[in-house]
């Protein structure tokens, strides 16, 4: 049965490499999905037996194993970096290559539309550095599928001067550059260059992802969009969002890159690739609503986990793409609940 | 923070100051008649004061109609006699005389609008002028009370003033605590820490930190009514739509077997109430926390979920989870009343308040030393009279200073 469902998921990303849709197949095989998992992976399965259309929380990737097989065929397990009660959430993989599959095409489709490969400078460690972080591994399947001369420019932290320099050799060669990391490295980077300026050359890009989660100085997504393009000298669509979580197997892109390419005026919001299904819900009734609701997202490449995530992000759809409200604080004061999530985790019963 | 802002927050701690000897010139049995007078006005709906909190308090405070009469009847009812007798109680023992504060300030809470009922009436009961800084989104009753007491007696609304800026005006908070010789603040333990660091010496800090009820149900309660004493436990949860210190995120019920009927039935209660006191509005914000608690809560165990309420059976032994709020709680059973003991040592001093169906000395005597809380009956929790300990302690204690005679 496993070998029927990686075949329908694999035709189905491949399919739909080219940002064309096919709902009625993608929603067939999620339900197959569904069924396939809940029986195989406990804590699913006790969720849909409570009896509503309920997608996994991502909390539960801290609490339980979500996997329809054994530990011992782990391939790969991809840790949260954010602990709560001492928790990190933990995705196990025992098969890479539907992940690849999907990584790669919703790449080649929002990031790297334009080109075959070009240079990569990518702010995050290498993923020998990192290997449970998915973060690592799909940048550096990146390195393999997109790229040439690449430099990784954060070991234990940034790396300033060969950052500085890869760019300068870049501008030198008039060669395009992809900078890729996540958003509080770019905020080290702002805060380690001062007063230097890059004009990349034409083509070049940036790919920003993440949060901040207490690793760098917070910074509005406005503010840090506007200095990243001043710093490096890109126009608007060529500063990019991706959209990932450790729980997923497919990432989201801001579709601006892709308008651009395609001659159009770009838009805003993320390309929801057809193999995933996005849908803000109701925190009361959990029904699909129309205006800004929890976000629960049902990928058809989490194959031998689960496929519907429910994420603790604030979304809204504008047609099939995604626009991101944030992440809620929670409801309870987080001071209060996380000492006394803390005084409790030592209780343990 | 507007330019003006300061001088203008400096004028009204100057003013308030220049009421503090006709306030300490009053006697607290005085005093306490007067805020008897003022906060009737608010309690009373036939009263335009009344009118207005019933009118502007839902849409600040998110809370239905229904709650915030339900709450302010909860807080009022017994109130002048409260006051007078904690006026008696505060009362300066043979060879000591009060000396008040020249200044407090309070820092109110955010998440409970009648909370400020306590410390405001403490501290001019106290004969302390009084700058209250009020949360922004949640100004309405100290705001009203000072229209109140404004109306009453003019002379003693003029020894407090509610203020209202955002925290991270820093300027003007320590405009604020420069002048106050006592503070007392409601808020995180990261907020009280910055504000002990930011008190001058000498002054005193009375903190509140956040918290959180607990429940417990005994066997023969259970046994004995058990629809009963889910009813009263499905009062403590909805009040405040389950956002105050004293809410209990969790029940422990005595004995394994009749956990799953204990949720159920506080399930169905906190259903049936949904009509009586309906929740206010889920906040955007407070989507995410509930859908993921829940969404755990329904891989453990039983979820009985209302229209705006659940209940979560976990029967596992795990930590505790806290519960985002919003009517949404935990029944987990333990072996016997010793299971208190253990979860109120993981929560230590952020128990506020213990509800028991069931013997309350048999709760009482198994405290341990990490927990200093109010031990009320289930249906009572969110009812603490105005004498009720304040985080451990009397609801005056930092207020009153004495001079010794001889």
């Amino acid at each position: 049965m496993r070998e029927a469902l990686y075949a329908r998921a694999a035709a189905l990303i491949d399919g739909l490499a080219d940002g064309s849709r096919d709902d009625a197949a993608r929603d067939a095989l999620l339900a197959d999905l569904a069924t396939y998992q809940a029986a195989r992976v406990p804590a699913y399965g006790r969720l849909l037996a409570s009896g509503r259309d309920r997608a996994l929380p991502t909390d539960v990737f801290r609490f339980a194993r979500v996997a329809s097989f054994p530990e011992a065929e782990d391939a790969r397990v991809f840790r949260t970096s954010g602990t709560t009660q001492g928790l990190r959430g933990a995705h196990p993989l025992r098969d890479l290559s539907l992940y690849d599959r999907a990584a790669r095409a919703a790449a080649r489709y929002a990031l790297f539309p334009d080109v075959d490969r070009l240079r990569l400078v990518i702010l995050a460690p290498h993923p020998d550095r990192a290997p449970d972080s998915s973060l690592s591994y799909m940048l550096g399947r990146f390195e393999a599928w997109f790229g040439r001369d690449v430099r990784w420019v954060w070991g234990d932290g940034l790396d300033a001067g060969a950052l500085a320099a890869a760019l300068a050799d870049a501008e030198a060669r008039g060669e395009p550059v992809a900078l890729l990391g996540t958003s509080f490295a770019f905020v080290h980077a702002e805060d380690a260059l001062g007063a230097r300026r890059f004009r990349l050359p034409s083509g070049s890009r940036l790919m920003q992802t993440g949060g901040f989660k207490g690793r760098s100085r917070e910074v509005a997504p406005d503010a840090l969009r506007a200095a990243l393009r001043l710093r490096y000298g890109l126009d608007e669509p060529r500063v990019i969002a991706e959209y990932g979580m450790t729980e997923l197997s497919s990432q989201m892109y801001e579709r601006a890159l892709r308008d651009a390419v395609d001659g159009r005026a770009p838009r805003p919001g993320y390309w929801v690739p057809g193999w995933v299904r996005a849908r803000p819900v109701d925190p009361d009734t959990l029904a699909p609503t129309d205006g800004v609701g929890v976000l629960r997202l049902d990928d058809c490449a989490n194959l031998d986990s689960v496929s519907a995530i429910q994420t603790s992000d604030l979304a809204a759809l504008d047609g099939h793409a995604l626009i991101l409200h944030g992440r809620a604080a929670g409801a309870t004061p987080r001071g209060c609940s996380l000492a006394i999530e803390e005084a409790l985790a030592s209780e343990g019963g | 923070m507007s330019a003006e802002a300061e001088p203008a927050l400096r004028a009204v701690i100057e003013g308030v100051e220049r009421a503090g000897p006709s306030l300490r010139a009053r006697p607290p049995d005085r005093i306490a008649a007067r805020l008897a007078e003022a906060w009737a006005r608010i309690a009373d709906p036939e009263r335009h004061l009344g009118r207005l909190a019933r009118e502007r308090l839902p849409g600040q405070t998110g809370l239905s109609l229904e709650m915030v009469a339900w709450a302010l009847q909860a807080t009022f009812d017994g109130l002048p006699e409260a006051l007078a007798e904690a006026a008696r109680r505060m009362a300066a023992p043979p060879g000591l005389r009060a000396a008040p504060h020249r200044l407090g300030a309070l820092v109110l809470a955010g998440n409970v609008f009648t909370a400020c009922v306590q410390p405001l009436s403490m501290a001019l009961l106290a004969q302390t002028p009084v700058v209250a800084k009020a949360s922004s989104r949640d100004d309405g009753l100290p705001r009203l009370f000072a229209a109140a007491l404004a109306e009453v007696d003019p002379e003693l609304a003029a020894a407090c003033a509610v203020v209202t800026f955002p925290g991270e005006a820093s300027g003007l908070t320590d405009v604020l605590l420069a002048r106050a010789s006592v503070v007392s603040a409601y808020g995180s333990d990261a907020t009280l820490r910055a504000l002990r660091e930011r008190l001058g010496p000498g002054a005193t800090l009375i903190p509140h930190g956040h918290g959180l009820g607990l429940g417990f149900a005994s066997a023969r309660a259970l046994d004995d009514d058990l629809e009963g004493v889910a009813r009263r436990f499905a009062r403590d949860v909805a009040a405040y739509d389950q956002r105050g210190c004293m809410s209990p995120h969790a029940i422990l019920v005595e004995g394994e077997a009749r956990a799953e009927p204990f949720g159920r039935a506080l399930a169905a209660a906190l259903d049936d109430l949904e009509r009586e006191l309906p929740r206010g509005a889920l906040p955007r914000d407070a989507g995410p926390a509930q859908i993921q608690w829940r969404g755990v809560a329904a891989t453990r165990g039983p979820l009985f979920e209302g229209r705006a309420s659940a209940v979560a059976v976990e029967l596992e032994p795990a930590a505790i989870r806290p519960s985002p709020g919003y009517r949404n709680a935990l029944v987990r059973p333990v072996g016997s009343v010793d299971g208190v003991t253990v979860a109120a040592d993981a929560l230590g001093a952020h128990l506020k308040t213990l509800g028991v169906a069931g013997p309350l000395d048999a709760v009482l005597t198994r405290l341990p030393p990490s927990v200093a809380c109010r031990v009320c009956r289930a249906g009572e929790m969110q009812r603490p009279d105005l004498l009720s300990l304040a985080d451990g302690r009397l609801p005056w204690d930092g207020l009153r200073r004495w001079n010794q005679i001889g």
